[in-house]
This record gives C-alpha cells, sequence and structure tokens, in this order.
C-alpha cells in the first residue's frame, strides 16, 4: 500500500500483534512502503504534518513515528543534516518513558515483552547511516562534520538503556547489535580507545551471556573484537576471534569472509600459516601474495620494495605494525638458506657459519635497491644475527672475534609456530 | 516603558505579599479553630475553614519556571538605579567580543599592546584587552626575534599562549593561526616541553580539520611525522600500540584528504618507528643520522627503549667478549666513557676495554634482583 492511511493501518495492526519482524522493515529509513506513503502523502498535501497523521496511533508511538516521518520527509527533500536531528529527536520517545498522568506509555522502556528488541535494531542502524549521509553533506560543503560524533553519544543512550532491560530481561538480546553499530562508528571516527569499554562489558557478568545471541551479531562482534586486537599487538586472541568468526561466517557471505581473511592472513603469517593457492584466489588476497613469496624465499628485496609501495593501504588498514614483524621471518630464512648451502659445501664445519657468508647473501639481494646507499657492514649483520637469537628464531650464538655464528646441532631454526607470539 | 515595568513589579509583589499574609492569617485561623474542636471533641473541621477563601493553608511554594522567574526579576531589581549611576559617574561598561558580534558588527579587538602577559579567562574577554589579528602577525615576529636572541622559554611559552588566546576567541582560522601554532610548537620541542607540544599539536589538528592550510609548503607532512614519533615513544607497552596504530590510521586518513601520500618527513618517521619496533639499532642509527628538521629530538624520545632492547640483545646472543669500541655506537653513545659508565650501571662487567658476556648476564640477573641497590652508581 502506498498511502499513509493504510502505512498506519499495518503499524496498528503490528503494535497490536506484536509483531516486530514486519514493524523492523517498515521502521528502516530506506524501506520502500515507508518511503512511498510518505511521497505520496507530501505529494497530496505539500504542508502535509506528521504529527496530525500519526494521531491514531498508541500514545508514545504517535510521537515517535511523527518525528520519524519528519525524518523520511526531510531526506526525501534532500536536507541530511535536519534528517538526523529529527531521528536524534525521534529516538527520545523511543527509549524514554513518558507518564501521562501516571499511565505507562508503551514503547521500548515500558513495555513487558521483548518484542520491541529488533526495532532497537533498526533504529540505531537508522541512525549510524544518517549521520554518516549528513557527514557527506557537511563535508561536501566544507564544514567540519560532527553528526558521526554526536551518534556515538546517542549509541550510548541506547546501548544504556539495552543494558538495563526495563521491564523485560529478554531486552538485554538488543545490546550486542548497538556494540556493534557503536564500534563500527568509532572506527569511522577512529577513536578506538572508546571500543574497550564495550568490549569489557560485553564480557562482563551483566551482559546476556554470549551465545543467546543471533549468529550473525556474533560473528560481527567477534570479527571487530579481532580487529581491535590486531591493534593492540594481542594476537593470540586476535587469531581466536577471528578463526570464532570465520568459522560461525554464514557459507554464502563471500564479502564478509574476504574481510575476515583481510585480517587473518596477517596474524596466520606471523605463525608461519600460509593460506592455499584456491584461498588467495577466492577471497582476492592477492595483496599479501608477495609477502608470502619473500616469505618462502627469503627475499629482503622483495619484501622490502613490497611494503614500500603498498605502506599506506597497510597503514589505513592497521595491518603495517604487524606485518612489519615479518621481516624477521624473511631474515630467519635466508639464514636457513645460507646455512643450507655452507653444510654442503663445508660438511665438516656445518654448525658455523662465517658471518661474510651472511653479509654476502644480504649484499647481492640488496645490490640492486636504489634506495640503500652505504653498503651493507657486518656490523648490520651482527645486529641481524644477535635479533634473530634474541627472539628465538634461531638458536645458536655468535662469536664476535671469529666473526662465526654457531647454530646448534638439532633444530637450529625452531618452526615459526612454536616461537611464542609474546615479542616486545 | 521602565516605569510601567516597575509598576507592574511592584503591583506583582504587592499581590504576592497579599497572598502570604492571607494564607498565614488564614491558616493561623484554621489551627486555632482545629485546636477548639479536638478540645470540644467536635467531628474535625474540614481543613479548608469556611470563613477563609479556598485554599487558604500555606501551600508549598513550586520552584516552577515562572517562580524562576520571577525571582531573576526580583535580584535585577536596581539594575536600572545602577546603570543611570555608573553613567552619570562616567564609569563605561566595557565591551566584549561577544556583544560587538551581536551587534553585527565584524569582532576584532582594539587593543594596541604588543606585549600582553597569559592569564586565563574567568569573563568574557573585552574588546580593548584583544589584540586584532594585523597586530598579532606583528607580536608573533617579535616573539620569534626574541627566542632567537635570549632563548627564554617561560618568556616565549607565556605570550605566545596569549597570542593563542586572542586568536581562539576571535575564532580565527587563517594560515596566521597555522603560523602560530606551529612556532608554539617548535619552541616547545626544542625546549623539551612534551605536555605543551601536545596541546599544541592537537590545536594544529584542529586547525586542519576546520580547512586551515599550512603556512609553509611541507609543514603539515612535518607535524605528523612528529605525532607520529610522539605516539611510537610515549606511555605503557599496551597502551602505546593502539595508540600509535590509532595515530598511524589518522595520518593516513589526514594524508588522503589532502590528497597527497605522505611526504618524505613521514616517511622517514614511518621507517625510523618500524627500526626501532623491530630493534633493528643499525637502522634506527643510520635514520637517525639523517633526521630532518626537528625530528632528533623526538627520536632521542625512542632513544632509551632501544638502547635496552639492544643490550639484552647482545647479552642473549655473544657468547664471549665484545670490544667497547663495537658497542658504543650500537648502544647509541658517543664516547667509550659513557658507553661504560651506562653498562656498568645496569651490572654488567667491563674489564680492559671489552664487555665481558658471561660475567654480565649474571651480574645483570643480580642487579635486577636486587632493586634497591638500583641508585648506587650512576646512570
Amino acid at each position: 500500500m502506498s498511502s499513509i492511511g493504510g502505512l498506519v493501518h499495518s503499524i496498528n495492526d503490528c503494535i497490536n500483534r506484536r509483531n516486530s519482524a514486519r514493524l523492523r522493515l517498515l521502521l528502516q529509513v530506506n524501506n520502500s512502503t515507508t518511503q512511498e506513503a510518505v511521497f505520496a502523502a507530501r505529494n497530496a498535501n505539500p504542508r502535509w504534518d506528521p504529527v496530525a497523521a500519526a494521531n491514531r496511533l498508541p500514545e508514545g508511538w504517535a510521537e515517535f513515528l511523527a518525528l520519524f516521518w519528519a525524518c523520511i520527509v526531510a531526506l526525501q527533500e534532500g536536507k541530511r543534516g535536519e534528517a538526523y536531528d529529527k531521528l536524534v529527536a525521534a529516538l527520545q520517545p523511543f527509549i524514554k518513558a513518558r507518564s501521562v498522568e501516571g499511565r505507562d506509555v508503551f514503547v521500548f522502556r515500558e513495555d513487558s515483552e521483548d518484542w520491541v528488541v529488533p526495532l532497537m535494531h533498526s533504529m540505531v542502524h537508522n541512525l549510524r547511516s544518517v549521520a554518516q549521509a549528513a557527514d557527506q553533506e557537511l563535508e561536501a560543503a566544507g564544514k567540519p562534520a560532527t553528526r558521526l560524533g554526536d551518534c556515538g553519544d546517542q549509541l550510548r543512550k541506547c546501548f544504556a538503556v539495552a543494558l538495563q532491560a526495563p521491564g523485560n530481561q529478554g531486552k538485554r538480546l538488543a545490546a550486542l547489535d548497538v556494540v556493534n553499530v557503536s564500534i563500527k562508528t568509532y572506527f569511522k571516527l577512529n577513536t578506538l580507545r572508546l571500543c574497550k569499554n564495550l568490549t569489557r562489558t560485553v564480557v562482563s557478568r551483566q551482559f546476556a551471556p554470549f551465545e543467546l545471541f543471533p549468529v550473525s551479531q556474533r560473528v560481527t562482534y567477534k570479527f571487530y573484537v579481532g580487529r581491535l586486537a590486531v591493534f593492540d599487538e594481542n594476537f593470540q586472541e586476535a587469531r581466536e576471534s577471528l578463526e570464532y568468526a570465520l568459522q560461525h561466517c554464514h557459507r554464502g557471505a563471500v564479502r564478509n569472509k574476504a574481510k575476515i581473511l583481510k585480517y587473518l592472513v596477517p596474524v596466520q603469517l606471523l605463525l608461519g600459516r600460509f593460506p592455499s593457492a584456491a584461498l588467495v584466489q577466492q577471497y582476492q588476497l592477492q595483496q599479501y601474495q608477495p609477502l608470502m613469496q619473500a616469505m618462502r624465499t627469503g627475499d629482503m628485496r622483495l619484501f622490502d620494495t613490497t611494503m614500500d609501495v603498498q605502506q599506506f593501504t597497510f597503514i589505513q588498514e592497521g595491518t603495517y605494525l604487524l606485518l612489519e614483524k615479518l621481516r624477521l621471518a624473511v631474515l630467519r630464512r635466508l639464514l636457513k638458506q645460507v646455512h643450507a648451502v655452507h653444510a654442503v659445501a663445508e660438511p665438516g664445519k656445518a654448525t658455523q657459519i662465517p658471518l661474510d657468508w651472511v653479509l654476502a647473501a644480504l649484499r647481492c639481494q640488496t645490490a640492486a635497491a636504489p634506495q640503500q646507499e652505504e653498503e651493507m657492514t657486518m656490523d648490520e649483520v651482527e645486529c641481524v644475527c644477535a635479533n634473530l637469537i634474541y627472539r628465538k628464531y634461531v638458536r645458536g650464538y655468535i662469536s664476535h672475534k671469529n666473526k662465526v655464528m654457531v647454530v646448534a646441532k638439532s633444530e637450529p631454526f625452531p618452526p615459526l609456530a612454536s616461537i611464542s607470539f609474546a615479542d616486545g | 516603558m521602565a516605569k510601567r515595568k516597575a509598576a507592574s513589579m511592584f503591583e506583582r509583589m504587592e499581590e504576592l505579599n497579599r497572598g502570604f499574609l492571607l494564607d498565614a492569617s488564614s491558616a493561623h485561623a484554621a489551627a486555632a479553630l482545629q485546636a477548639s474542636a479536638k478540645l470540644a471533641a467536635a467531628p474535625p473541621a474540614p481543613s479548608a475553614p469556611a470563613p477563609a477563601p479556598p485554599g487558604a493553608v500555606i501551600r508549598p511554594l513550586r520552584l516552577d519556571a515562572q517562580e524562576a522567574a520571577r525571582r531573576h526579576e526580583r535580584r535585577a531589581r536596581f539594575q536600572e538605579e545602577l546603570a543611570v549611576g555608573a553613567r552619570a559617574a562616567g564609569v563605561g561598561q566595557r565591551e566584549t567580543l561577544v556583544q560587538a558580534r551581536r551587534a553585527g558588527a565584524a569582532a576584532e579587538g582594539r587593543s594596541t599592546a604588543l606585549e600582553r602577559e597569559f592569564l586565563r579567562l574567568t569573563a568574557l574577554p573585552a574588546l580593548e584587552d584583544v589584540r586584532p589579528p594585523g597586530l598579532l602577525a606583528e607580536s608573533l615576529a617579535l616573539v620569534k626575534a626574541r627566542w632567537v636572541q635570549d632563548h627564554d622559554y617561560a618568556y616565549a611559552c607565556a605570550q605566545l599562549k596569549s597570542i593563542r588566546q586572542d586568536l581562539t576567541v576571535q575564532h580565527v582560522t587563517s594560515p596566521l593561526a597555522v603560523g602560530v601554532y606551529e612556532t608554539h610548537a617548535r619552541v616547545a620541542l626544542e625546549a623539551g616541553d612534551w605536555a605543551e607540544f601536545r596541546q599544541c599539536h592537537a590545536g594544529l589538528l584542529r586547525l586542519w580539520a576546520d580547512g586551515a592550510d599550512e603556512v609553509v609548503p611541507g609543514s603539515a607532512d612535518e607535524f605528523e611525522a612528529y605525532g607520529v614519533l610522539l605516539a611510537a615513544a610515549g606511555g605503557a607497552a599496551s597502551r602505546q600500540a593502539s595508540a600509535l596504530g590509532a595515530e598511524l590510521r589518522g595520518a593516513a586518513a589526514r594524508c588522503a584528504a589532502r590528497g597527497t601520500g605522505p611526504g618524505p618527513m613521514l616517511r622517514h618517521a614511518l621507517a625510523s618507528v618500524a627500526a626501532h619496533r623491530a630493534g633493528n639499532w643499525r637502522e634506527a642509527a643510520r635514520l637517525a643520522a639523517a633526521a630532518p628538521r626537528m625530528a632528533s629530538y623526538c627520536l632521542d624520545l625512542l632513544r632509551p627503549g632501544l638502547r635496552d632492547h639492544a643490550f639484552a640483545a647482545i647479552l642473549s646472543a655473544y657468547a664471549t667478549e665484545v670490544e667497547l669500541g663495537t658497542l658504543a655506537p650500537w648502544l647509541g653513545f658517543a664516547t667509550l666513557k659513557a658507553a661504560a659508565r651506562w653498562l656498568r650501571g645496569q651490572g654488567a662487567v667491563v674489564t680492559r676495554g671489552c664487555l665481558d658476556v658471561r660475567a654480565s648476564r649474571q651480574g645483570v640477573r643480580a642487579r635486577r634482583a636486587a632493586p634497591e641497590c638500583n641508585g648506587r652508581e650512576g646512570a
């Protein structure tokens, strides 16, 4: 139906029957039925007032829906900033109680059942998308974009209400979606320290048990937790969270899986676990291929040039610091190859690698590199070897006088997976 | 008009007083009636007795908006007389910037003083105290000249803060404001005032977000680089990692917004940070030697961490002796003496110009187990 009367009628119906699935759709900002109805009403009467149309709805809902339709009107007129303000105004009656002469009013706060939970989801998603649209408009006009920051504050209020769950404990199930949208907003604003509070609350006891929430929200949450752990250099937790997300992700959600893998692959590379060629092909992970190649062959030049070229991209994705840690793994592979060649050339002194050989290996790699003005010296070699031993990538010691690196007889290069994640 | 207002206010006061008196008297009467009724053991009189007008008990005064407005008016009842008296005595009201803006004129200060003490604002600033932007440009030049001459940080900091204050109250976001923040940041960097530097850096970020352009080409890149180096240097380990990540992301976003990639100074800063995190002291030393502009001040902050890491790596990687001559540049010392002093302070054993690795391991372990002896030897 594309008339406002029909819309009011169906909303009334949903409220009476507690039909949250249908009402959730009608409450989305880009829902076609709602948009058409509002458009038709405005066409018929250019000064159409949503308040009048919402009169036939129960108290509390009337106020909320009047402001919500005012927001849609503003969107259709192209005034996104105003639309955002109206939406924030609509949020107040949605989450707050309003006792009219002692009688309680049924919207999110006061309703004694938990059927309103999906409606909260619609509202928070609306808030974020309209705030982002409003910010785009402001930025195009050259003014500072503040709406998304305000959206963060509003989301905090929603989170408080969802956590408190007045009236029915079932309303606590609205909380995880609010957390997800909040984290997405904070990523956009780059205020990552605010996410810590949210994640701490989710694991605390006042939050509902994690498994009660729908899978899609759990996957999204674990994805964000994994990304935050990558930022915090907490790689063990990053791996667990991202693997959980990947495992529980829907089979057909290819783009989501690609996003998860974009952050999971670097963490796995630290462990020395490489993705198969099929995986790389399927999920567009080609950006990591040069690094994987460098790790396989100990090619420092390839590693350095790739990191240089892709520096900007990696920084924006937040994986730059993590990928820099792979440098030591590439050097380890190089040393391993030198060790192998030396063992063949001088089998009697297999464990004593002359540092000159390592210097020659490094030199012939960086020979063609234009940025290396000075040549590699013994100091560089000793620095590299000392770091490898200190981080336990190689088992052995350096004899400074004889300029020789003595490695262990058995398992001089322990596998990457066995070296703990905890580097300084 | 004033007279009419006063008359109405007077009338309102009278009415209010009348109401109070009535209530008081009627309440008294009601209490007396009740007492006598109780004594006579008669059924208690209704709370609103017949002779008094309805609602005659002292109702509690509701502090609603109306009452608040009334009280506000009463508080201001002598303002008229005071204003008349002040005008008669010739003492003018000082016009503030806010009033000037409300009057519609472009608000600019009227002060002509080139130098001004810095005082935190406790009230709206008056027009006579604020310097116009043209004068502020001259003030800035004066402060710069004095700094080069005297290197008096207290004076320069106070003057620059007052210039910043004048610019903020006049809402100036021109390249002049950017220039002032940059100057103050560089002065603070040279003096080692990290708190002030962070403030100026944050101010610069605000100005850039508002669309101000850089004064000298390449200065935006320069201060991004300083921000990254400072983020890498500050804070405890875990806090530092995410702060650095957030700072990098912010810098990348701002570069993308500006339409250019990272400039040469930012690249240098990124390479330095990567070298420090990898523990590559050779690369870090090479980059520090080639540090552009004032980056070496920031890199000095990173040096102690790298020194500790290098020392730990040397202790674990080497088996026999290492000459002090090779060690000193690795640990970032210019002279052998300074290196030896620091090493001994850590508990290492330095004999015949060499570091005895085996003995040092035990010495360092012992030193760590007994932390109260740490202050004994000079660092």
